[in-house]
């Protein structure tokens, strides 16, 4: 039996399958270099476009950015931001807080712009949550990992 | 939190490194780091502060085998151990499935120990969690201190719970593997 303290998150195949889904929707969309999505306390769950042998690091790093952001806001008084943006010379990364508390992390460069992330992100955000409430859900009742 | 993907048939688990400034977390780390091969373990990142103490946290991604079927993967985390850097240490924790406490041994250091610890707790407390509930091992660091507690004296004062405790020397890698091993057991223990 799971601990319930430890809330374990299990990702199906079904449930991974149709969040790459609607992950390669916003990547053609948007005309994005990349996409993560990245689990609050640190851990990939998906990746496309442009894969990056630092996937791991990547996702801590960027929780570890968009958690200091949290505190920022609490300190000012703010209940939290929902988006970062940082820009670079050549590549550009725009995070979006999910419902979930997950991170969508956009990274674009040149061949679009800011504007165009941040719409087709806004609006893909809520459909990607409800595919990660779905998956969650489809969990309970199933027992612990080693099935 | 633990992230069990049936899809790519791995399990993901956080373990968090936590105590007092100059600890030795770090060094726990980087020892894994510099003995692992570069095929079971990724980079290292380290955010640290122009004077070389952890700012935010160091990240050390692990590859630990396979278990029924699934790959298991850790990511190591340290959180900043100087007192002014509770904020960082509180984020850290978020999602933990495992925690190190490393205690210095130095006869100096018990009472910053005692405090490191009640602060986990205090933190722990912040996203509902309760130390006990969560795997959890000490490591007594720098056992080769000429000023070293005793390990009585120190799991008088620290270890109240009887959690499993190493002995270590995270510099020479004394203790590191067996405590790496122990959390590692512990919270796969913790999932099934």
């Amino acid at each position: 039996m799971l601990n319930p303290q430890l809330s374990s998150m299990v990702i199906t195949p079904e449930g991974i399958t149709k969040i790459t889904a609607l992950l390669n929707e916003l990547y053609s969309e948007a005309n994005a270099r990349s996409i993560l999505l990245v689990e609050k306390s640190g851990q990939h769950l998906a990746m496309v476009g442009e894969e990056s042998p630092h996937v791991m690091a990547l996702s801590a790093l960027v929780v570890g950015a968009f958690s200091s952001t949290r505190e920022i806001a609490r300190l000012l008084g703010e209940p939290e931001f929902k988006t970062m943006f940082q820009q670079g010379n050549r590549l550009n990364i725009f995070i979006s807080l999910l419902d979930s508390q997950d991170l969508i992390t956009v990274i674009f460069d040149e061949r679009t712009t800011l504007g165009m992330i941040k719409l087709k992100t806004q609006q893909m955000t809520k459909r990607i949550s409800e595919e990660i409430k779905n998956m969650a859900q489809s969990q309970v009742g199933q027992g612990g990992p080693w099935r | 939190m633990a992230l069990i993907n049936y899809a790519s048939r791995e399990i993901h688990c956080k373990l968090v490194f936590y105590g007092t400034g100059m600890g030795g977390k770090t060094t726990n780390l980087e020892y894994l780091h510099k003995q692992l091969s570069p095929t079971i373990r990724g980079e290292m990142v380290s955010l640290n502060t122009a004077n070389e103490r952890t700012l935010f946290f160091d990240f050390l991604p692990l590859d630990l085998g396979s278990v029924q079927g699934f790959k298991t993967k850790f990511s190591l985390y340290t959180v900043p151990g100087q007192v002014e850097y509770n904020a960082s240490r509180r984020l850290v924790l978020n999602g933990a499935d495992g925690l190190v406490f490393v205690a210095d041994s130095s006869r100096s250091k018990i009472q910053e120990n005692v405090d490191s610890k009640q602060n986990m707790i205090e933190n722990l407390a912040s996203y509902g969690m309760v130390l006990g509930k969560i795997p959890w091992v000490i490591q007594y660091n720098k056992r080769d201190l000429p000023d070293a507690m005793t390990i009585e004296e120190l799991e008088k004062s620290m270890n109240p719970e009887g959690v499993p405790y190493f002995e270590a020397v995270a510099f020479s890698g004394q203790g590191v593997f067996a405590t790496l091993k122990a959390i590692s057991k512990a919270v796969l223990n913790g999932l099934s």
